[in-house]
Order: structure tokens, then sequence, then C-alpha cells
């Protein structure tokens, strides 16, 4: 690392870098940096310094460094925090179309709460750019210092949504929406939700009125934050009386994030949660399945004169018929065999090599996620699932695997989906 | 007012708008499998490409390889571009949908036909059938 000086002033500092404050008054996204205090910015993640005297700063790479002229915070920012207070909010949700720096404002808020004596917590929403737990969860981190990223706290609650977006997982989201937005209510002062940016069409507008919906359910007193670049939200809030809702400009510095860059910096916190692997090995017999037809039915003996393709059958209830696991799917002839055979008419036909690679959350007797793991394999004969797990969970006790919409390969690259409804 | 709570609807409007453009519904169908199976849990995006499947365009901005369909008078074919010289393009795999008004197909003839089950509906689901 070169050792700079950097004169008053502001300064945005792009990833991958790395900076150390020697010495000097140096304060970021609301935070005030210690004297030789170190601080990682991933790729594709900016910070704006904010240098109050000359600072001696150790930075990696020099070049990624830009000195602009206003600070980049709007300074509307600053009153929402006063306003929480003298209002007793005790839910803030953020509303904004995608790069308008949501999880950056919740960072700020953060910081200038905790200055206030406050004990804040962040639910983050943002399956598909998570920072608090990996992607295809919500997270929920209480705060006890300031952050310069969400992904340097852990998360306290984890719920297991299955798969980057909403889409297709609309009723999974809004349960956990509800379950840890009451966990944050009864362990800090006041809950940050920081919400994906889908606020368009059909699907956006009814997550985003759902929340609402939900968080007056829960008896919360809560407001709605607006980051808009104009107005192009302000359809979500019609209904709400003024003094819910608190419009904010977006930050100048917000800069959009190409889908190569997400997908990057999803790989990113999916090693960094599953940074050292172990494997388990779970007895059909002594877990259940959530979200799956697998394990759901009456295991069914094999009759000798059917295919050797075939290598697990269950009969499932009333219409759903047979849930068939094979080498190959079925052919036709398979298939119409296997009905004749046990007068059925409807055959859920999986493929052996379907559960290779799918992320589950791994649940305890409370129904609270031990942590997620990755499938190896599936042994149908000797009716073992075989899971990859971030060390340390090895022993803890797994009652329930949960199912996602998500694989990933073993060297933590993502590998494609799973067909909601196929397994 | 209500908001769809799955994007699958859209994709059935976007496979009709094929239909009343006059393109082969087959091969969008194809596609539009392909594309799901690809990404299911993103319809929208699935929808975005099917909408963007097909784009018309003159001859000559054709290159080798293209899966075309072009519409002659009563006659639509369907086929892949294998060469293009400075007169004419070379089309291969032709496939040729035209429309006839009549057929006599005979009784004891043993081929097979598909028969499409316009009252699906009210014969799986009676209860979902609208009275009108």
């Amino acid at each position: 690392m070169q050792q700079k000086t950097f004169q008053k002033g502001i300064y945005i500092i792009s990833g991958p870098n790395k900076i150390k404050v020697v010495s000097g008054e140096v304060e970021a996204i609301g935070k005030k940096f210690q004297e030789q205090e170190k601080v990682f910015i991933p790729e594709g993640k900016r910070i704006p310094l904010e240098v109050g005297t000359d600072a001696i700063i150790e930075i990696d790479d020099q070049n990624l460094v830009e000195k602009i002229q206003a600070r980049t915070i709007p300074e509307d920012w600053d009153k929402v925090v006063d306003y929480l207070i003298s209002k007793k909010i005790n839910s803030v949700i953020i509303f904004g179309e995608v790069d308008t720096g949501k999880t950056f404002f919740s960072t700020y808020i953060v910081n200038k709460l905790l200055t206030k004596n406050l004990v804040p917590s962040v639910l983050d929403c943002d399956t598909g750019q998570s920072d608090i737990g990996p992607p295809s969860t919500l997270g929920l981190a209480v705060f006890k210092k300031p952050v310069l990223f969400m992904t340097e706290v852990e998360p306290e609650k984890l719920y297991f949504v299955g798969s980057h977006s909403p889409s297709e997982h609309f009723l999974y989201y809004l349960c956990g929406f509800v379950k840890l937005v009451k966990y944050g209510m009864e362990n800090s002062d006041i809950v940050i939700i920081d919400t994906p940016g889908w606020v368009l069409g059909d699907g956006g507008r009814m997550l985003r009125s759902s929340e609402i919906e939900l968080l007056r359910s829960l008896g919360t007193n809560f407001v709605v934050i607006l980051l808009q670049r104009k107005n192009e939200v302000e359809h979500l809030v019609l209904t709400l009386p003024e003094d819910k809702v608190i419009k904010l400009t977006v930050s100048k510095k917000a800069s959009s994030t190409s889908p190569e860059e997400r997908k990057k910096l999803r790989e990113f916190v999916y090693k960094k949660y599953f940074f050292q692997l172990e494997k388990i090995v779970l007895n059909f017999n002594n877990v259940k399945t959530d979200r799956v037809y697998f394990l759901t039915g009456q295991k069914l003996r094999i009759e000798k004169n059917i295919s050797s393709n075939i290598l697990w059958m269950e009969k499932l209830p009333g219409f759903e018929g047979l849930y068939i696991v094979s080498k190959k799917l079925l052919s036709q002839k398979e298939n119409e065999l296997i009905k004749k055979i046990y007068d059925v008419r409807k055959i859920k036909n999986v493929v052996k090599n379907d559960f290779n690679g799918v992320i589950v959350s791994l649940l305890d007797q409370t129904y609270e996620v031990v942590c997620l793991g990755i499938i190896e394999e599936v042994d149908f004969v000797n009716e073992k699932i075989y899971i990859f797990v971030p060390k340390g969970n090895k022993n803890k006790v797994v009652k329930i695997i949960q199912f996602g919409s998500l694989k990933l390969t073993l060297d933590i690259k993502e590998a494609g989906f799973v067909e909601p409804g196929l397994l | 007012m209500t908001y769809k709570e799955s994007e699958f609807p859209q994709m059935l409007e976007v496979l009709v708008d094929y239909i009343k453009k006059g393109i082969p519904i087959d091969e969008i169908v194809s596609y539009a499998y392909k594309l799901y199976k690809n990404v299911p849990i993103y319809v929208g995006i699935v929808n975005m490409c099917l909408e963007n499947l097909v784009k018309e365009q003159n001859v000559i901005q054709l290159k080798k390889g293209d899966f075309v369909i072009i519409k002659d008078k009563n006659v639509t074919y369907r086929a892949v571009v294998e060469k293009i010289d400075k007169n004419n393009v070379y089309l291969k795999n032709v496939k040729i949908i035209s429309d006839k008004k009549t057929l006599k197909v005979r009784i004891d003839n043993k081929q097979k036909v598909y028969k499409i089950e316009k009252d699906v509906l009210g014969k799986l689901w009676p209860s979902l059938k609208s009275k009108k």
C-alpha cells in the first residue's frame, strides 16, 4: 500500500481497493474513522471519503480515487434522523428503483442513529444483491457500532426465500418479511427495511403495497422513504398520509451496476458465506423436507417388473399421483406402464441429478435457519442426502430441509435454476 | 383492478400477438419453452425475450444460418439461410406451411390425428367455466 496525503475535501474511492487511515479527520457514510483503521472496498462498491483536515492515508490503488467538488450526500438526508426521533418512528421502509443507493442510505441512517444512542437494525430484503446474509435470503442485523458496508455485519436472523428475485416466490418473501420485522421490533429501537428495486409493473406494485399493509398490520409506527430521481415511485404511496412519507433525492454519485457486476457481487457474498465447506449426511428418516414434493408422500416399493431406470417412488396425496425419481427421464412407454401398474393418472418425474447443486436452508426444530447448504447428491438406494455446509455447522441439529430454486457449483459459481415445483 | 401474481398470462398474450401476425407458432412456443427452462424464476424476462424474438427485416440483411419465415401469398415458408450470393439468398431445410380450403381424409385411413379440445376447461374444471 502506498502512503498519500489527502487534502481537505471529498474523494470517491472505488473497489476493489484497501485503505488505512494513518492520521487525520476522515468520515465516510456517517462513520468516523479511527486512526490506523483499515477498510476493504469490494469490487463494484464505492465510498465517498470526507476528509475534514489533511489526512495521511495508505491506499492500494491510487488510480481508483477521484476528487470531487461537492458532498455526495444530499442535504435533505441529514434531517431524516431528527424527524424519525421526533415522531418516535420504529420502522422505516425504503423504496427506490435499482441503483438509487438504498443500501448506501440505510448505512448512512444506521451510522447517524448510532450517534444518537439508538440501536438500529436493518432488514435486508434484496435477495439478489444481499449485503446482510447470502443471496436468496432476507437478513436482519442489529447494529452496535458504525459500519461502511452492510456486508461487514453478521446476520442475527435469516429467512430463506430460495431465489434471487421475489418473482415466483412472493409468498415466502412476505412470510420472511413479517417474521424478520417482528424480530427487529423486539430486538432494536428502529428497523430500517432496505427493499429490492422492483417498484414498477404488477409484481413491483403488489409487493411494495403488501409490505406497507404488513407494517400496518404489525402495528408499527412506520414511515416510507422514497429515494427518487424525479417522482418515479410516488405511485406506491398515494394512499398514505403526508406524514408517513419522506421524499428524498438520490445521491448524485449513485452509480449503475451492470448485471455482470451484480453477478460478481452475488458470488463474492456467496463465497464469503461458503468460505470453507464441510459435508454432512442426513438420512431420509431423520429429516423432513419443505417446499418440495420429495419425501412428502408415502414411499412405494419398486415392483420388479418395471424399469431399472427408477430409483425412488412415492404416492402423493389425491390427484398429485406418483412421485418418481429416475436416472434419466422416463420414456413414454415407461410412463404408460407405471400408470397401469400403480393405477394412477399422473406421474411427477424428477431426474436424480436435478437435486445436485441445489441451495437449501437447513432448519432446526424451531424452524430457525441453522445455515444454508449446497446439495452434493441424493443417494436414493441408501436413503441419504449429502450436503455441503459452511464450516462450523457439522454438528448442529437439522430437522428440516427447505429447498430453493437456485444452484451453485462447489467452487461457488452460479449454476442456473431449479424450476419452482420441479422437485 | 388487481395485480397479476404471475407473469405467465403475459406469455400467452405475446404468443397470441405472433399468431395474429401469422407467424408459425410452434417455433415460437418451442423457444418460449427453452427460455423458460433456462430462467424458470424470471418469467418476466422470458416474456421480454419472446417479444423480441422475431424481427421484420429486409432480405439484404440476412446472414448465413439465420432462421427465417417468409410469407408469399397463401404459402408460408420456414427455412434456414444456407448461402448468399450477389443476387439471391439460398435457403435449406425449407418447410412449407400452406393454407388449403378443403381436405378429404378417408375413414379407413390408419393415420392418427390430433384434435384440439376447445372445451378443455369445462371438461376438467366445470366450476370455473363461465356461464356466458
